[in-house]
């Protein structure tokens, strides 16, 4: 058995976001847990791990943010190419342990990608959980992800988003949004750690900041989980560059409890 | 069992197994590295060399796959040739034993194992070892061999450790001897000028002013991670090549270097060269260890001995855990 060794899917569906931002549809069956992620490869670019955002057997979604060579080459795609993934990797949120309790759902920018698995697992297990937060914050209006599930969001759970700037002419109204740092207006609302964990992905400056606020509002490391991100090459335990800590970020993350992290910021 | 054989034999011995494989191991005149032996003349017993020999099991460039006409291709590693290492010092038989641990974690690595399974190793006992900078006494030395070599007056001791170097005395029982001596623990002995009091230093890990003071002649230049036999961290390229296909290859990577954690964006996780520098100490002595239950450092020395600035991180991490004690 080589774990090395990708296979090729196809592109069942593209289509963009944002201007540096796209979904795809792919055509790839497999068992994951919610939070997970797969390595996608081009020939001749390279390898990148990508979460996987969606929560179903018959296909698989991924969320691209174009930054580097890997997702920029992936950005010109279209549908009916293909692209080579192996996977499902890593420890994934612990959605059993955690039956019962409300869930408080961060995301900040492309962050809210492996978070959308979440939500879709949850769909699918509503009775499982109590009341569902959902606080996603974005740069400006024109980096708001997910604006096809978003109103389905909004119907079914306390869904907050904001924006750091808006301009003028920018269409707040559609989905309520506010404006200002996600972490200023999460400050303002109610929020009660009783019987609660909270789920977080996005940028690190951002992550620690929330993390502050939440152990302001009474939160404890034990109830705050987040997916971390470190450079990955082999995704299978292996290769060292995604250590934190003595930890593999492939292996025994990305998902990690914060008291396994908080103490090696750079590490 | 032990068995015996004459300096003369073993230099027989030698040219027969040269005759028939591939035989890699240090050589006269070069200090550096193992390379192929074209007689027994040329085995040079008395050197630690600088390079180890991880790049037999841990190929630089090793072939991964090849993308040709839309299909992925894998190398056939049947073609590996069997090869024999051979002058191991402890402390590199002993990296070996750690590399199959790294490299068969939760998943198989099956370049690495092929490659292992095809190298047969010849231990090699020296009681003066190293230099000043060997500690291998003060960390875990656990081998795996098949003939492991004692250098008496005027004969090896062998011992055998596996059925393959049982096989190997059997195909040349007329050069061995069967011997009843009884290896005893001062047979095995290895002399150290360096010891590391001990290795676990989670209580030192916030000593700030102990690291900054250590690492504050640290280069950043990585030679201490490319002569390490431990050092095992790697990383892909897709070499693209003249027929439209495309490799994809493997190399080794340093985590003294910056771009070791950096990710897209350019946001580079351990920016600074102190919070590198114990990510070395600490995948070395404590995170491995944590792990697996043994430390990745076999004590070499190679680290310190080829460093440009000698940064001896031993008595350093002594002093450091002192302080801590007081
Ligand atoms: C567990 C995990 C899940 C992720 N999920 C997503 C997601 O759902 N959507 C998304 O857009 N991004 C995600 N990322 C980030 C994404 O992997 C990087 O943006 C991507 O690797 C950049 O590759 P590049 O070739 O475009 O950039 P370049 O800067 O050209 O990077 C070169 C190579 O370095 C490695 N690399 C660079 N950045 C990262 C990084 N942040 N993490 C790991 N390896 C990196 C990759 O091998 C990459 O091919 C995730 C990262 C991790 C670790
Ligand atoms: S060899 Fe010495 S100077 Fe170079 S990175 Fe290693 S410790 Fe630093
Ligand atoms: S860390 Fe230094 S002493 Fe330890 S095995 Fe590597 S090179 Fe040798
Ligand atoms: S990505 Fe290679 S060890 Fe985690």
């Amino acid at each position: 058995m080589n774990d090395y060794i990708p296979q090729k899917v196809k592109i069942l569906e593209f289509y963009r976001e944002s201007p540096d931002n796209f979904s795809i549809v792919i055509d790839f069956k497999t068992d994951h847990e919610p939070g997970q992620f797969i390595q996608v490869s081009l020939p001749g670019i390279g390898e990148a791990p990508i979460s996987i955002c969606s929560y179903s057997k018959d296909h698989m979604k991924l969320n691209v943010r174009e930054i580097g060579s890997v997702t920029n080459s992936l950005g010109k795609l279209k549908e009916g190419d293909e692209i080579w993934v192996r996977g499902p990797y890593g420890k994934g949120y612990p959605m059993q342990e955690l039956k019962g309790n409300n869930l408080l759902i961060i995301g900040g920018g492309c962050g809210v990608a492996p978070l959308k698995g979440i939500i879709d697992y949850v769909d699918q297990n509503r009775e499982d959980y109590q009341n569902i937060d959902l606080f996603f914050g974005y740069r400006s209006v024109h980096d708001v992800l997910f604006r096809r599930e978003t109103p389905e969001w909004k119907n079914k759970y306390n869904l907050m988003m904001s924006v750091d700037k808006a301009e003028e002419g920018d269409d707040l109204a559609c989905f309520e949004m506010k404006t200002g740092y996600l972490m200023e207006r999460m400050k303002e609302l109610d929020i009660n750690s009783e019987n609660t964990v909270a789920f977080l992905c996005g940028p690190p400056i951002m992550i620690n900041k929330i993390i502050g606020l939440l152990k302001e509002k009474g939160f404890k490391s034990e109830q705050i989980f987040l997916s971390a991100e470190r450079l990955m090459q082999c995704a299978l335990g292996m290769c060292g560059h995604c250590m934190i800590h003595g930890k593999y970020t492939c292996l025994d993350g990305p998902v990690f409890r914060w008291d396994e992290l908080e103490n090696f910021k750079n590490d | 069992m032990v068995y015996a054989i004459s300096f003369e034999n073993y230099n027989k011995f030698l040219d027969s197994l040269i005759q028939k494989t591939d035989v890699f191991a240090p050589v006269k005149g070069k200090v550096s590295s193992f390379e192929k032996l074209k007689s027994a003349e040329e085995f040079n017993a008395d050197v630690l060399t600088e390079y180890t020999a991880k790049n037999n099991f841990l190929k630089q460039g090793e072939l991964i796959l090849t993308h040709k006409e839309g299909e992925v291709v894998e190398p056939d590693l049947s073609k590996i040739k069997e090869k024999i290492l051979l002058g191991l010092r402890m402390c590199d038989l002993a990296s070996i034993k750690k590399h199959d641990i790294a490299m068969n974690n939760k998943y198989a690595d099956p370049y690495y194992n092929e490659r292992r399974k095809k190298v047969t190793l010849f231990g090699y006992h020296q009681k003066q070892c190293g230099d000043e900078y060997c500690f291998c006494q003060s960390v875990d030395l656990e081998v795996e061999y098949d003939l492991f070599f004692y250098k008496r007056a005027d004969h090896y001791l062998v011992e055998v450790g596996s059925d393959k170097g049982k096989t190997i005395i059997k195909d040349n029982q007329d050069l061995f001897e069967e011997s009843d001596y009884k290896m005893t623990k001062e047979d095995k002995e290895i002399d150290n000028q360096l010891k590391l009091d001990s290795h676990d230093i989670d209580d030192i890990y916030t000593n700030n002013r102990g690291w900054s003071a250590l690492v504050k002649d640290c280069l950043a230049c990585g030679q201490c991670n490319a002569l390490c036999p431990t050092c095992f961290c790697f990383e892909f390229r897709d070499v693209p090549k003249q027929d439209g296909s495309v490799e994809k290859k493997r190399f080794l990577s340093e985590c003294q270097l910056e771009c070791f954690s950096r990710v897209a964006g350019d946001h580079i996780f351990r920016k600074a060269q102190i919070d590198r520098f114990k990510h070395r100490i600490y995948h070395q002595l404590q995170y491995f260890k944590d792990k697996f239950g043994k430390t990745l450092c076999t004590g070499c020395g190679r680290c310190i001995r080829h460093c440009p600035t000698k940064i001896d991180f031993v008595t350093k991490i002594n002093e450091m855990k002192k302080e801590a004690k007081k």
